[in-house]
């Protein structure tokens, strides 16, 4: 790890103790400890990544996990796109240091011409 | 283009301190894909063993809507995400932020295919199908 650039020696105690170098070094360590307990992809994680770079992927993983377990039998198969979305919605306003709301009312412009994307 | 200044509604909008996200949620229940199992609990594990270009190729078989997964993301959920997107409202909305925008659709209750799209309301790269998080044990 020293070699890597993971840790180097203390500037004060060189013989006794390593040090982490810096943020990026100190953030490898922290998601691989989380990563190696199995809580790296916990929900509130997901959340705080959401919070933190606006991507959606982790927290829609934690609602696939959520809809997998709970959509089994002919009945849960017959829900809309607004019973989906609320129920992620939900899951979200746990948090918060998000705003979420549904249904926000935007302008569009015209659809673009066919064949697009 | 000329803005419309016609009134929509964007499924979704998150925002915090940094960024404001734009959700598009479309949704296909498993009765209306063309899968060939006895039962919804049948198709369902069909759909869950599929791949992203398997699940592209499925055929909806809607009243309301013809064609394949993949025609129905490039077209109607493209055009619906990118009138949003480029409208007014979330242009000004967005602007002192990092903004980012997704066309998120739920298959079957089994898969979510996620797609973003930038700005300008082009997509930023390919769908890709979402995995399962694996949670604490």
């Amino acid at each position: 790890m020293i070699y890597a650039g993971g840790l180097t020696f203390d500037s004060e105690q060189p013989s006794r103790f390593l040090k982490i170098p810096n943020h990026v070094a100190a953030r490898r360590f922290g998601k691989t400890v989380l990563d190696r307990l199995d809580i790296y992809d916990s929900m509130s994680t997901a959340l705080r990544t959401l919070s933190a770079t606006g991507a959606l992927d982790r927290v829609l993983s934690g609602y696939l996990r959520l809809m997998r377990q709970h959509d089994v039998g002919d009945h849960a198969f017959e829900k809309s796109e607004a019973d989906h979305r609320d129920r992620l919605w939900t899951v979200m306003f746990d948090n918060p240091a998000l705003a979420a709301s549904a249904e926000f009312k935007v302008t569009y412009r015209p659809p673009a011409p066919a064949g697009r994307g | 283009m000329q803005d419309s200044g016609q009134l929509g509604l964007v499924d979704l909008l998150i925002e915090s301190d940094e960024y404001y996200t734009v959700v598009e949620f479309k949704n296909i229940p498993i009765e209306f894909l063309d899968l060939n199992g006895n039962s919804r609990t049948d198709n369902a594990e069909q759909l869950v063993a599929m791949t992203l270009p398997q699940i592209l190729k499925l055929a909806i078989k809607s009243k309301f809507r013809a064609g394949t997964i993949k025609k129905w993301l490039e077209k109607d959920i493209y055009q619906q995400l990118r009138s949003h997107v480029t409208g007014a409202t979330v242009r000004s909305g967005g602007a002192d932020k990092i903004f980012r925008a997704y066309a998120v659709v739920i298959i079957g209750s089994r898969h979510i295919l996620i797609r973003e799209m930038n700005r300008s309301g082009e997509w930023t790269g390919e769908g890709q199908l979402i995995n399962e998080i694996r949670g604490r044990r």
